[in-house]
């Protein structure tokens, strides 16, 4: 373990923004699945004004979990198809700040295509979705998400059914995430009080960090050879 | 007007019915495995006997 | 020529196995008949329920059967924690046999509940958080299953299952808790008090209803739970002895 955590860290996630500014493969499938899957829900829901203060917010999460799911499984089969995590691992790098690395750069590109739907369905359907707790509950929520879902495809792209076996893998397991987040946002969308939805951040927070300790201890273990 | 207690023993019974029928479709299953493997086991002694 | 005398011996052979296996016997007679009283007194022992009626039998089943999955899944958390420090496979196994067990008492649970819910709320399921939460850890535990059938080499397998085993629990835990920090859901607490005060079909313990539940509870959770995951380790055993001779008989 001779090249330092952060330094390691940073060029894991250099990296993969560099080859996402050249080739514009990932935020691009990203971006058109989520816009895509809003346009559907709206039309597939046929929502009047009531209705859609209720289901904006499931709208969202499900369209962000999904577009992670395309996101992680494209990322790490990038890896694979070049064999270019195999020439990581040979490199004397602790394998957590590897993990690391690739964690905070799906974290980051999953939280643009976020940022990006906020301002979007707020026109589309007509709610005041932008604001600063909406983006700390967005953010937490991601969080969660990117470090169990990096974990999980690391894992599910080693199986015979590949890409398949993610979704199946991470959405119960990000199901506590997912509904605390889905809960949080429709308060917020609600004008409610922080209190009265206080808990379901806390939960965002501390499942956070549950899954995040155990996601950078388990990764050593998943890409060994 | 009084209370009368309602009378659904019926899902009572389904209830035990499934619970401890999942037990043994279980205990079922590992036991067919069980099964299967000393089977094998005994053609491949039988085999290597040979 | 492979000589018989070369394939591992079954457990019954080995040097202390034939203690085990009568331990195991005993073990197992003992939780029948555990179960079978605890049937009984779930059936004649305990008083009716003068509101619900004989359908509230069904709870001492419900609530044993969740204790019993949650004992199981935490098993496979200790199997997948200790397989990683020192890969034994026999930690996977426990791992393994958690899951199954688990996964059989948490589907008995979802039934017990529906079947309870149709007279008591009028309609079998209802996408209450408490419910939802139950019916995603079931499948959460399925997904671990199907994981562990998708990869091909025995020792990766072990290493993601175990992983995959350790995460997972946050599904067993995240159901124990909501029911204290969701007041609106209608799931009763019965354990402690309930917060919400839309509970529908809460109701208060007799004595004899008490004991009835502390009976089975135990029962589940210390018996019958054990000594299934006992039996199925015994299985996976058998099923890795079959594969070494198949590979020793192979190798020859």
């Amino acid at each position: 373990m001779n090249t330092p955590f952060l330094q390691v860290m940073l060029a894991v996630i250099a990296k993969d923004f560099r080859a996402e500014l050249r080739s514009r493969e990932l935020i691009g499938t990203m971006l058109m699945f989520a816009v895509l899957s809003i346009l559907v829900f709206s039309f597939a829901l046929e929502l009047d004004r009531i209705a859609r203060q209720e289901a904006v917010s499931g709208v969202l999460w499900v369209t962000l979990v999904f577009a992670s799911i395309l996101g992680l499984n494209r990322s790490m089969s990038m890896e694979r198809e070049n064999a270019s995590i195999e020439a990581l691992l040979l490199a004397p790098v602790s394998r957590a700040a590897l993990f690391a690395g690739k964690f905070i750069g799906n974290f980051v590109f999953t939280l643009i295509i976020g940022l990006f739907l906020l301002p979007l369905m707020t026109v589309l359907y007509n709610m005041p979705l932008v604001s600063g707790w909406m983006f700390v509950v967005m953010a937490g929520g991601i969080f969660g998400f990117a470090s169990t879902g990096t974990l999980l495809a690391a894992m599910t792209v080693q199986t015979r059914a590949r890409e398949a076996l993610l979704p199946i893998a991470l959405l119960p397991v990000a199901l506590p995430l997912l509904l605390s987040a889905v809960k949080a946002s429709t308060a917020i969308i609600s004008d409610a009080a922080f209190d009265t939805w206080a808990t379901w951040l806390q939960i965002i927070i501390v499942v956070d960090i549950v899954y995040t300790v155990v996601a950078l201890l388990g990764f050593g273990f998943v890409v060994e050879e | 007007m009084d209370f009368v207690t309602p009378s659904n023993g019926e899902y009572l019974a389904l209830a035990v019915v499934v619970s401890f029928g999942a037990l043994l479709l279980f205990v079922g299953s590992v036991f067919a495995r069980y099964r299967n493997a000393q089977r094998d086991m005994d053609v491949i002694e039988q085999m290597a006997e040979e | 020529m492979t000589a018989v005398k070369d394939f591992p011996l079954s457990a019954e052979k080995t040097k202390d196995g034939g203690g085990r296996t009568r331990l195991l016997y005993g073990f197992t007679g003992i939780t029948l008949a555990l179960v079978v009283l605890c049937l009984g007194m779930a059936l004649f022992y305990a008083g009716q329920d003068i509101t619900q009626g004989d359908v509230q039998r069904i709870f001492y089943t419900h609530i044993s059967s969740f204790f019993g999955a949650f004992i199981a899944f935490s098993a496979t958390v200790v199997g997948g924690i200790q397989y990683l420090r020192t890969r034994h496979p026999k930690w996977d196994s426990l791992a393994l046999a958690g899951v199954e067990v688990g996964t059989v008492l948490a589907f008995i649970n979802l039934a017990t509940g529906a079947i309870w819910a149709r007279p008591i709320w009028n309609t079998w399921w209802t996408w209450d958080p408490r419910l939802t939460s139950a019916a995603v850890m079931f499948l959460t535990y399925v997904a671990y299953l199907m994981l562990r059938n998708g990869i091909d080499s025995p020792e990766r397998r072990r290493v993601f299952a175990s992983i995959y085993g350790v995460l997972a629990i946050a599904t067993v835990i995240f159901t124990l808790i909501i029911i204290r920090i969701r007041p609106d859901t209608i799931h009763p607490a019965v354990i402690g008090s309930s917060p919400s005060t839309g509970a529908e079909g809460g109701f208060e313990m007799s004595s004899s209803m008490v004991t009835t539940l502390l009976f089975t509870l135990l029962t589940w959770s210390f018996f019958l739970t054990p000594a299934l995951i006992w039996w199925r380790i015994r299985l996976e055993n058998t099923l890795e002895r079959v594969n070494k001779m198949k590979q020793i008989y192979l190798e020859r």
